[in-house]
């Protein structure tokens, strides 16, 4: 029993990790309509500054995790702006701007085999104080990445609700022929997520690199799927549905991780890909009426 | 120099199977499936269980099934079940209209067998994979000299790449590689003439896959063997690069792709000078490859040789060099005024 | 007055709502055998929304279609179309990467080539692909595309692209055709082309349902009429019955 609720505590950690990669990868793939598979290699950028800023350079981990933002956010602008725009102009071919997102991984990953090498790069924790809340027992880290997942999740929820930007994100979301046509700037909106999907992922990797202690270059892609698998289940384009879709797959993981071999963790994530696709290929918290 | 030509050709023969695979699923019906290493993978595992049978050969590992039947029916059993999986997970994941959903599902596919097939000893052998496969015509030839058995080898591969190719012409000049073709180009209207876009995408996907296993049984009997490192889901790029440079939907274009793309990069790294350290060449020809993949889409999408009109009055005409084509819509929109 | 069940095709009280915005309301008419009917309406009038209610792409929020009385009301399109009721499109879908040829052989629905088993065995097929070979050359005489039989759908002009796809429908043998503005962006060289190959289905037995906002067009080609705006049906009838309709004068008139 205790085993059991233990893990699902580290459920609600995995869950904090998976809800900011899939927030930041469902916004930006609700509004541009195409899936970034180059996500994954983003969070891995984001953990090698925070392995350079707070492990290296022994600055304090939120500083860490500010450069990451900061480097991640423009690697996302920098990308949209001299590789995915010239193929979005015109009529855009999605299978092509999927192969062109894949082979961008590619690129990434390899680069970061050449400049930071294979050697996996222990990530100092922040804090190792055992804390207890109720049964379950957290360190000092892991109640961190918490706390930093509502935060970000949090302020992504009041910019979206409260603010134009936000609106007329949410409006791209929906329709971008009829968020054009309402005279919203697509292009600035469309730049602004890209932005704030490579922030997410800057922090998501930073969390990353916490919570599994280390940094190497398949770090972030490792876990793109779980994103996918957020994503999905929550219904492109809705972060809310992806936060909820997360502390499910991050609790169901964990939990099934106590009693199954480890190895099958991201098999038990996949099946429920699987059957979410099936029976509600939508999304959970969908809907919306299919349209044939 | 002679054996390392003999080497390359039968390396070629069997990229060309990948790529022909690939050009059927990727350039004919325009679906995306980015863990085709994984079909791969599966084709040559079980080709290995079906013709290892209890055999140790020297070594000692774990695996599935131990049969031994005769060759070639370890290769087809290796192409089926690559079929079956492909066609399984695609019937699951088509049913949407979505095209990204396949591609996120073969991937994770792709990642999550290879970390069960890797850390799962009693499957085929873990991470280490299976050694010892036994090679066409072992016994008969078990004199022969290396260069010998690996011309025998060559042209088993040569004949199998040929039988594919000519099936694959086939199918691109039949009334089911038009449909096909229509369900790339606009799947509403292919509905609209009583088309359903599922059955087009089915088909080419399983013929894809039980491509992809062929090749995969001939890869893991030609090296004797088969581990987790052979199949690193990014390897699956590799072979777009080579559909794309050498031409999407051509088939022509996916033989000569295949050559320059798999064997060019893979071999031209012999050469490179001493001073670059050994290991930045994996890394530096996976850049190489991705910048590859993303200039020729962004410049000459249409590959090397385009995709040929197909053969009518007795002729062919080449498709213009005109990028400027619009590219059709590819998802089903429900148009509404 | 043909019941719903007899007629070719019938809309019966059909409403689509997108969103609380309601594009078409409680709309019924019946086509009848042996007309050219044309579909007219200012712009706005839901003309476009219930082409792509009849044609199956979507699925009404109320009301039913009924083909030669068969409720096909939210069938697949695909379905629809395996039941004779073809259609062409607003702004031209034609195979862009494709040769004028193999869009054209496209049309035909049942093709024995298309098995999975049967595609390797040209055999089995060949015989039906000369047949429709020679249809299709037939039909781009037709349409008078013959001289650009070498080119690529998406290399075609817009009138051009519209006239094969008419061609592409024709090679369908459909009982119903939907022509979705068939002479709109048509150079007026080619409307006769257009006019003469719809007056030429009359004797085929394949009728026509059209919507087209050119009423000299409508004119010439139709001989039955109905007006629609604002999402509902306000008349019908030859041209020069409907255009002295009070109604129909107002919603032209309001619109404007």
């Amino acid at each position: 029993m205790h085993i059991l609720i233990q893990s699902i505590g580290y459920g609600l950690v995995t869950a904090s990790v998976i809800a900011i990669g899939a927030v930041g990868l469902s916004l930006q793939f609700g509004v541009t309509n195409f899936v970034n598979f180059a996500y994954g290699e983003f969070l891995t950028l984001g953990a090698y500054i925070g392995y350079f800023v707070s492990t290296q350079a022994h600055f304090n981990v939120f500083v860490g995790i500010v450069a990451a933002m900061a480097v991640t956010g423009l690697l996302a602008v920098l990308l949209d702006q001299v590789v995915f725009e010239p193929f979005i102009r015109g009529r855009p071919n999605l299978v092509v701007l999927l192969i062109v997102t894949v082979a961008l991984s590619l690129i990434l990953q390899n680069l970061y085999q050449i400049v930071f090498t294979t050697d996996f790069r222990r990530y100092a924790a922040p804090s190792n104080t055992q804390y207890s809340v109720g049964d379950i027992n957290f360190t000092g880290s892991q109640l961190l990445i918490i706390a930093i997942a509502i935060t970000a999740i949090g302020a992504l929820q009041i910019l979206l609700k409260y603010t134009k930007l936000g609106k007329a994100m949410r409006a791209m979301s929906d329709s971008a022929d009829l968020a054009q046509a309402s005279g919203i700037n697509t292009r600035l909106v469309t730049r602004a997520v890209w932005l704030i999907s490579g922030m997410f992922a800057g922090i998501g990797g930073v969390v990353l690199a916490i919570n599994v202690y280390n940094v190497q270059p398949t770090l972030g892609n490792s876990y793109l799927f779980l994103f996918f698998a957020a994503v999905i289940m929550g219904g492109i384009g809705k972060p809310w549905g992806a936060l909820i879709s997360a502390v499910v797959l991050g609790i169901v993981i964990e939990v099934s991780g106590a009693y199954i071999n480890a190895a099958y963790k991201g098999g038990l994530a996949f099946l429920i890909l699987i059957l979410v696709l099936l029976l509600r290929p939508r999304g959970l918290f969908s809907s919306r009426r299919r349209t044939v | 120099m002679l054996f390392y030509l003999i080497e390359i050709v039968t390396l070629i023969a069997i990229n060309v199977i990948f790529a022909l695979g690939l050009n059927i699923q990727f350039g004919y019906v325009g679906v995306l499936n980015v863990g085709y290493i994984a079909f791969v993978a599966i084709g040559a595992y079980i080709t290995a269980v079906t013709s290892l049978g209890n055999t140790e050969n020297g070594f000692t590992q774990l695996y599935i099934l131990h049969w031994n039947v005769p060759w070639p029916l370890p290769v087809l059993f290796g192409g089926l079940a690559a079929a079956a999986v492909g066609l399984l997970l695609a019937t699951v994941t088509l049913r949407n209209l979505r095209a990204d959903y396949l591609a996120i599902a073969t991937l994770s596919l792709a990642q999550v067998l290879y970390t069960i097939v890797a850390n799962n000893d009693s499957l085929f052998n873990g991470a280490q994979g299976l050694a010892g496969v036994p090679r066409p015509f072992d016994a008969q030839l078990a004199d022969a000299s290396q260069e010998v058995y690996g011309l025998v080898f060559l042209i088993i591969a040569v004949i199998f790449a040929a039988i594919l190719f000519l099936a694959t012409r086939q199918l691109q000049r039949s009334p089911l590689g038009r449909f096909m073709r229509a369900v790339r180009e606009d799947e509403v209207v292919a509905e609209s003439f009583g088309r359903r876009p599922l059955v087009a995408r089915l088909a080419a996907l399983g013929i894809g896959c039980f491509f992809a296993g062929i090749g995969g049984g001939l890869l893991i009997e030609y090296q004797t063997a088969f581990g987790s490192q052979a199949w690193f889901p990014l390897e699956t790029f590799i072979i777009f690069a080579a559909v794309i440079v050498g031409g999407t939907g051509n088939n022509l274009g996916a033989v000569v792709g295949a050559a320059i793309v798999l064997v060019g990069i893979n071999e031209s790294t012999r050469f490179l000078p001493a001073s670059i350290p050994s290991e930045l060449v994996g890394p530096g020809r996976g850049v190489l490859i991705g910048v590859l993949l993303i200039l020729f889409l962004r410049f000459r999408p249409q590959g090397l040789l385009p995709e040929t009109r197909v053969r009518l009055y007795g002729r062919r005409i080449e498709t213009p060099d005109n990028p400027e084509l619009p590219t059709p819509p590819q998802t089903a929109d429900a148009t509404t005024s | 007055m043909t019941s719903v069940d007899d007629a070719l095709l019938a809309v019966d009280s059909v409403s689509q709502n997108f969103g609380g915005v309601q594009a078409v309301r409680d709309c019924s008419f019946v086509v009848r055998s042996g007309h050219v009917t044309g579909l007219i309406g200012p712009n706005g009038a839901g003309k476009s929304t219930l082409m792509e209610i009849i044609a199956g792409g979507l699925r009404p929020t109320r009301g039913r279609v009924v083909l030669r009385g068969e409720d096909i009301t939210g069938k697949l399109r695909s379905t629809v179309g395996r039941m004779g009721l073809v259609r062409t499109f607003q702004t031209a879908r034609v195979f862009p990467r494709l040769p004028l040829m193999e869009n054209l052989l496209i049309g035909r629905q049942v093709q024995r080539g298309e098995s999975l088993a049967r595609a390797w065995l040209p055999p089995l097929w060949r015989a039906q692909e000369d047949e429709l070979r020679a249809r299709a050359e037939e039909l781009l005489e037709e349409v008078g595309l013959s001289h650009r039989r070498d080119a690529l759908g998406g290399e075609l002009s817009g009138g051009q692209m519209k006239l094969l796809e008419i061609a592409r429908a024709l090679m369908a043998n459909p009982t119903l055709l939907l022509l979705d503005e068939p002479i709109a962006g048509v150079n007026p060289r080619l409307v006769d082309t257009v006019v003469a190959v719809i007056e030429r289905l009359r004797g085929r037995g394949i009728e026509v349902l059209l919507v087209e906002h050119n009423l000299s067009f409508v004119g010439r080609v139709c001989s039955d009429v109905i007006v629609m705006a604002e999402g509902t049906v306000l008349a019908q009838g030859d041209l020069d019955t409907v255009r002295a309709d009070r109604r129909v004068i107002d919603a032209y008139l309001g619109s404007a």
